[in-house]
């Protein structure tokens, strides 16, 4: 590779490193939080 | 090379590892497919193409992150050069796969007769201001799948020799946006809608992993590239007998390419770092038969005056020697490609 790629490549991958470790860290984190259980009833609740 | 056309230049090597690369793809896309359906059996049609587009997706991204990390492994570790001699070929199959896990997501919206919508998702634009659940994800892997298609229909020898090495190597740089591209498509999409604890740890550690490695490598190069002072046009090698029989040392001037100093024997030579191919790097290589070969594609040019042997018609850029007391040094002004310029040791 020629100086300029090589320069290149160290300019891109701490870029893509930040950035994209970013938004896949917010995406985690920010999830949406599994739809809640189907309501469920004891068989006392049910006799009552 | 350039002694004539072909296709695709098979031999031994190459048939070898496409075998071993069709096997274990079919294997993880049969193992997926067959545990998924084991484990979660689907329960119509619009299941099974479901779990397909997921089997064909994951190996594409897998795929794609192996593409990626062996360019560093290979300068991190010669060990690895054999996998860098054939990436082309993973590189097109990560293509194809990657197309058939978005053919089968059409096949989906077909079954489905929901194909309009798919046109509206990509097109609803207040949509991609959703982050992360929301996002139309989908447009992240067709901007994946557009650089891959790139990366494939120009991975040929034709294309290399058309655009020049250096375009050619900037264009290929496109497949780090296609692979951030991708790893986000991911994250809002299949990550988003399926909570199992693997998705993000997956994606996370391979995407850590690509980066981590091209970081290192990079760090590697800059020392070299911070390059050496010079004395009236002249920049200092090393003695002779520090450079091992049939290698080089690799040495720049400050702000200026690399050059290669060999020794096969007592014979020695300065040649350009950058192999006529593909730009790799020919001081990494070794002489084989009077030969430098580049570690990257086998690519010879004699020692002497950095000439491919007949019938092939590359050359290497190369520089004056002089020996001065103990120390080889190498003039900063190239000569021709293909000039005779090497010394012999008394």
């Amino acid at each position: 590779m020629k100086r300029a790629h090589r320069a290149a490549h160290r300019r891109i991958w701490p870029l893509l490193a930040v950035t994209i470790g970013a938004a896949l860290i917010l995406a985690i984190v920010l999830r949406p939080a599994p739809p809640a259980e189907a309501e469920s009833f004891t068989v006392l609740e049910i006799l009552e | 090379m350039s002694a004539g056309f072909r296709a695709v230049q098979w031999n031994g090597a190459k048939l070898r590892y496409d075998a071993i690369l069709l096997g274990l793809v079919a294997l993880y896309l049969i193992g997926f497919i067959a545990i998924s359906a084991t484990l979660w059996p689907p329960g119509n049609r619009s299941a099974w193409i479901d779990l397909r587009i997921k089997a064909f997706g994951s190996c594409a991204f897998l795929m794609l992150s192996a593409v990626l990390a062996i360019g560093p492994l290979a300068r991190l570790n010669a060990r690895f050069l054999p996998l860098l001699y054939n990436r082309r070929h993973l590189g097109v199959a990560t293509f194809c796969v990657a197309l058939l896990h978005a053919g089968f997501m059409i096949e989906w919206y077909l079954l489905e007769s929901e194909i309009t919508n798919l046109a509206g998702e990509l097109t609803s634009w207040g949509d991609y201001l959703n982050f992360p659940a929301g996002f139309p994800f989908k447009a992240l892997g067709l901007i994946a799948l557009l650089c891959m298609m790139v990366m494939a229909a120009t991975s040929h020898d034709y294309w290399l020799a058309v655009l020049t090495p250096p375009v050619w190597k900037a264009l290929h740089m496109a497949v780090y946006v296609g692979y951030g591209a991708a790893v986000l498509h991911i994250a809002l999409g299949a990550m988003q809608s399926n909570r199992h604890p693997l998705i993000p740890i997956l994606l996370f550690g391979l995407f850590a992993a690509v980066s981590t490695l091209h970081l290192l490598a990079a760090r590697k190069s800059e020392a070299l590239d911070k390059g050496d002072e010079t004395a009236e046009g002249w920049l200092p090698v090393c003695a002779p007998m520090d450079i091992a029989d049939g290698r080089a040392r690799i040495v720049s001037a400050i702000g200026g390419e690399r050059i290669a100093v060999f020794r096969d024997g007592k014979l020695l030579s300065a040649v350009s770092n950058l192999c006529a191919h593909q730009n790799g790097p020919v001081g990494e290589g070794r002489v084989i038969d009077g030969c430098i070969t580049c570690p990257w594609h086998g690519y010879e040019y004699r020692v002497e005056d950095g000439c491919a042997p007949p019938p092939f018609s590359e050359k290497l850029t190369t520089y004056p020697l002089r020996l001065r007391g103990s120390m080889i040094e190498v003039a900063l002004t190239p000569l021709p490609p293909g000039t005779k310029a090497s010394i012999t040791l008394q």
